[in-house]
């Protein structure tokens, strides 16, 4: 992914805030979003090119706002924690008040596969769903999510990614590497890039590094980089991780496994994502995070179900979310890299000092089609067959 | 006895009120049990049909991808055998254990001389309070290998390389789900040793029997008909149990019945093998229904080992002497092991800044921000909701299910009763993860075929809790109305009292200690039970307090799961004290009103 200087972007930010003010009446942010911005420390400069862009991104029909008030609350199936879904939920509804959200933390068959099942009877549980990549072909075959490109905030989305036929869009951009505990591993011990964290002697094998069962958030993208590939991958970096690293394979999640490093189960937590580790260091604890290169990054869908009973106010939301404003305050809310192509600048990622520079191996969306099912078949049998758990 | 159940008035021709009554008399017993059959058959069926479907998804579902794919897949590529295996030692050695301990501390308070009974007497069935999935956690803190409390300490002060005690093993869920199963054993196991009658091992002694061989030959063959049948309950209740299992034995791929058929449904980025869970899951039922059919066979020939005589007795006490103080020791490291430590981890837990071991600098962190931010999240508003919407309206539905169940089965000359008995029944023998594969089948086909949105639904956990509960509930109902004598309720219909009034004004109040305790337990189970809430649980609208304590366990928000156990905990244990103050407490203890 390419950084662009945050000068350039701001001034290429102000100019459209200019053209925008001078046709039409001025928009902005929300006091509450204005407020929750700057006490997030977010740059004065970002914010200001987030509220100019509010006009175009939030120009929401009148009739959507009719309909979605007469509607009853999304179902929200997410990946956001509950503090962090508490965050931001106050703040989108100081925009549009008159839409309820329920937000669930899902895992599992249940994020995505159950309400899939559930839509393919004619019931809709959910309506809107995040982090559905692992079944997305189950999704374009069944043809269950809506189109959403007529979204005003659509455009800001990179045409990377975002489907092509509109029916979902990539909403946060995660950065996926490795948390350690500050107290037990030395800075020397750190490997520059993966396959030096999988030769031979590596200082961190034996069982120092503890790795959750998720080929998909970092190993693919490698799979699909240039200097790894499949045939590296098959025959030098998985069997050199299970067999030469020999982690700790666990059950955990994601955040599960960055707590039991903290307590002492192992090491390192490997894959740890950008957000959820700079809130584990918010808390005090010995917690750093690194990143050896290639980078592994990826961004997480969002889409909505086709005929939902709450169509408008889904799509409301959605757009809100895609758009700068709505960016920003998740980013302060919960860490999550903004997806936005003008955000897409320093200070706008969580410790993006960590990476920020380096080779970024992102994970596409033909990645994820194709190549996912490519590598469960290398990685699958060496996970089992090095007893990690099913 | 003559009642509006058991036929219409004769040589009425005329259609008067009386006669609608009559009508109305003789088929509502009909209709309850079609109503039971209907809850215990329709997932039954819906899980078998599911097990031999090919398709890939259950709405695929089609007649002409019938097939035995799913048990050799089962049995051959997921080596059912070896999960058979695992569950039968996991099973035999928890309840060895749970009932061993608890036969121990029952003989402690009804047969010995210990000081301080009362304390042991009344701190034991709290254990019930304890959610298993909150045990699980606990021990987990305490006792994984690498980062358990316990083990580090005992790896810090002595310097070993490896843990005193790694709960992650087949001891460790053996010990672990053992004592949870302790306190109803010991609830169980109490009015057994009580009832002994001491004369038997009196007359023994006058014989010449030594102490042990009058223990050996006469006091456990007495008790060991009663403890039999008390094994293969608490066994039942073990093989249906998932939290244990689940928290403890499913990260290092140690699986039983329970969390093999979840983890077939709970693959992850992949769709899951849901013909595959249902074959599982038919093996398991199967097993299930097995044990059941032997514990009923063996309580049906229980008046064979009567042990309680007309005449009046007083249990002997056995003098302990210089154990006696080791022996309230033992019953008082039970209640700290079962009860106190697993409730000072998660408050530990849920009060330090973040998770690390306990330390001095550790506890200058407590606080209770974790609470704070507990308290501030939408998320838990709404589940703490529908866990009390869901638990009132199980506890009612049940209760009152029961009630009419346990009337035609005792005061009725239903033809079918003994059939809506056995109905009533069945449902003890199926598995809560096996119910919600079974209910999800049953509800996907039927929202499709109907339009209705019941999968999802809170209404969807309802029925399941009502299913699963139904037969603890109506074998305790009928219990108490047996002990009712007919003579009032026949005097009450002399008066002209319609059926309604007669249980109003006479069943209600003589039950009332029975339907409060049914009540209140019914209640406890609704909030303890997570394996079929995790499978039918579909977001906001139905999800609930042990689905959320599991979701956060998983993905790694223990402070929360601390803060929302401590709470949870807290709940129970008023809940667990009214039901001792309010529930069978009162009842009338065998004598016939």
């Amino acid at each position: 992914m390419t950084w662009i200087p945050y000068t350039s972007r701001l001034a290429g930010g102000s100019a459209a805030a200019l053209v925008v003010l001078a046709g039409s009446v001025a928009a902005d942010l929300t006091p509450e979003a204005r407020t929750y911005l700057s006490d997030g420390d977010v740059d004065a400069a970002i914010i200001d090119q987030a509220a100019a862009a509010t006009d175009a991104e939030l120009d929401i029909p009148q009739d959507w706002i009719d309909q979605a008030a007469a509607e009853g609350p999304i179902d929200f199936s997410t990946n956001d924690t509950p503090e962090h879904v508490a965050a931001w939920l106050p703040i989108f509804q100081a925009r549009y008040p008159q839409i309820d959200i329920v937000a669930t933390e899902t895992s599992g068959a249940a994020r995505a596969v159950q309400p899939l099942l559930a839509y393919k009877s004619g019931n809709l549980v959910r309506h809107v769903l995040v982090s559905f990549e692992g079944s997305l072909p189950d999704f374009i075959d069944a043809d269950a999510l809506a189109e959403l490109d007529d979204l005003p905030a659509w455009s800001g989305v990179p045409e990377d990614r975002r489907a092509a036929d509109g029916t979902y869009a990539g909403m946060q951009n995660t950065t996926w590497c490795l948390a350690y505990n500050k107290d037990t591993v030395s800075a020397d011990e750190l490997p520059a890039t993966w396959a030096e964290l999988v030769a031979p002697y590596s200082p961190l094998a034996g069982g120092r590094v503890g790795a959750a069962n998720r080929a998909q958030l970092w190993t693919l993208n490698l799979w699909t980089h240039p200097d790894y590939g499949p045939e590296r991958m098959t025959n030098e970096i998985l069997p050199g991780f299970f067999d030469n690293l020999k982690p700790q394979l666990r059950k955990e999640g994601i955040s599960g496994i960055s707590n039991l490093m903290l307590v002492g189960e192992f090491d390192v937590a490997l894959p740890a994502p950008n957000d959820e580790t700079e809130e584990l260091m918010e808390t005090g604890a010995p917690v750093g995070f690194h990143c050896p290169e290639p980078v592994p990054q990826y961004f997480n869908l969002i889409g909505m179900f086709r005929d939902s009973p709450t169509n408008y106010s889904s799509k409301v939301f959605i757009n809100w979310i895609l758009s700068q404003e709505g960016q920003l305050v998740r980013y302060v809310a919960g860490g999550d890299g903004p997806v936005h192509k003008d955000l897409q600048i320093d200070g706008a990622s969580a410790l993006g000092d960590s990476f920020v520079g380096k080779d970024i191996a992102l994970r596409t969306v033909e990645g994820l089609t194709v190549g996912l099912p490519a590598l469960y078949e290398v990685w699958n049998p060496l996970w089992a067959n090095s007893g990690g758990p099913e | 006895m003559n009642n509006s159940f058991s036929g219409a008035p004769e040589g009425a021709d005329e259609r008067r009120p009386q006669d609608l009554r009559a009508i109305v008399g003789r088929f509502f017993p009909w209709a309850v049990l079609l109503l039971v059959c209907a809850m215990v058959a329709a997932p039954i069926f819906s899980l078998v049909v599911g097990a031999f479907s090919q398709s890939r998804l259950p709405n695929e579902f089609s007649f002409d991808t019938m097939g035995f794919g799913n048990f050799y897949a089962v049995w051959v590529e997921q080596r059912i055998d070896l999960v058979l295996w695992n569950t039968a030692v996991y099973v035999t050695g928890a309840t060895v254990f749970g009932i061993g301990t608890a036969a121990v501390l029952a003989w402690l308070v009804e047969r010995s001389d210990m000081p301080g009974k009362m304390w042991i007497y009344a701190g034991v069935p709290l254990g019930i309070a304890v959610p298993g999935i909150l045990h699980a956690i606990a021990w987990v803190l305490l006792l994984s290998p690498r980062s358990g409390f316990v083990n580090r300490g005992w790896m810090f002060m002595t310097g070993a390389e490896g843990p005193l005690f790694d709960i992650y093993t087949m001891a460790g869920l053996i010990f672990a789900e053992g004592l949870r199963l302790v306190p109803v054993a010991f609830l169980m196991l109490v009015p057994l040793m009580r009832s002994m009658d001491p004369s038997l091992e009196e007359a023994a002694a006058v014989s010449g029997a030594s102490p042990m061989r009058a223990t050996r030959r006469v006091t456990l063959a007495l008790l060991l008909p009663g403890v039999l049948a008390i094994s293969i309950f608490q066994a039942i209740t073990a093989l249906e149990n998932f939290e244990i299992p689940g928290i403890l034995g499913m990260p290092v791929n140690l699986h039983v019945f329970s969390t093999r058929v979840f983890n077939l449904i709970e693959n992850i980025g992949a769709i899951p093998a849901f013909g595959q869970a249902n074959a599982a899951a038919v093996f398991y039922l199967a097993i299930a229904l097995v044990v059941s059919v032997f514990y009923l066979r063996l309580v049906r020939h229980s008046e064979r080992y009567t042990i309680i005589t007309g005449k009046g007795y007083t249990p002997r006490s056995v003098r302990l002497g210089a154990w006696r103080y080791p022996a309230i020791g033992i019953a008082g490291l039970f209640l700290f092991v079962s009860i106190v430590l697993p409730f000072l981890v998660l408050l530990y837990v849920s009060m330090v800044g973040y998770l690390r071991q306990p330390s001095w600098e550790a506890f200058q962190t407590l606080s209770f921000k974790h609470y704070e931010t507990v308290f501030n999240q939408p998320r838990v508003g709404r589940v703490v909701w529908n866990t009390v919407w869901l638990t009132l309206m199980t506890s009612t539905v049940v209760t009152i299910l029961s009630f009419v169940i346990a009337y035609i089965i005792v005061r009725t000359r239903f033809s079918a009763r003994y059939t809506l008995d056995v109905m009533s029944f069945m449902p003890h023998s199926i598995p809560g993860i096996v119910l919600g594969l079974a209910l999800f089948w049953l509800l996907i086909q039927f929202d499709s075929l109907t339009g209705a949105s019941t999968f999802g639904s809170l209404g969807s956990l309802v029925l399941g809790f009502t299913i699963l509960f139904l037969s603890y509930s109506v074998r305790a109902m009928s219990v108490a109305m047996i002990q009712v004598h007919p003579d009032l309720e026949d005097a009450a219909k002399l008066c002209g009292a319609p059926p309604w009034r007669v249980a109003l004004r006479i069943f209600a109040p003589l039950l009332m200690p029975t339907l409060v305790g049914i009540w209140i337990y019914v209640a406890m189970l609704s909030v303890r039970f997570i394996s079929l809430p995790l499978i039918l649980s579909q977001g906001g609208n139905n999800e609930v307090l042990g689905v959320m304590i599991w979701s956060l366990w998983n993905n790694g928000n223990i402070n929360s799961v601390g803060a929302i156990g401590i709470m949870l905990m807290s709940a129970m244990f008023v809940l667990a004290l009214a039901l001792r103050i309010f529930g069978f407490a009162k009842s009338n203890g065998g004598k016939s009103v």
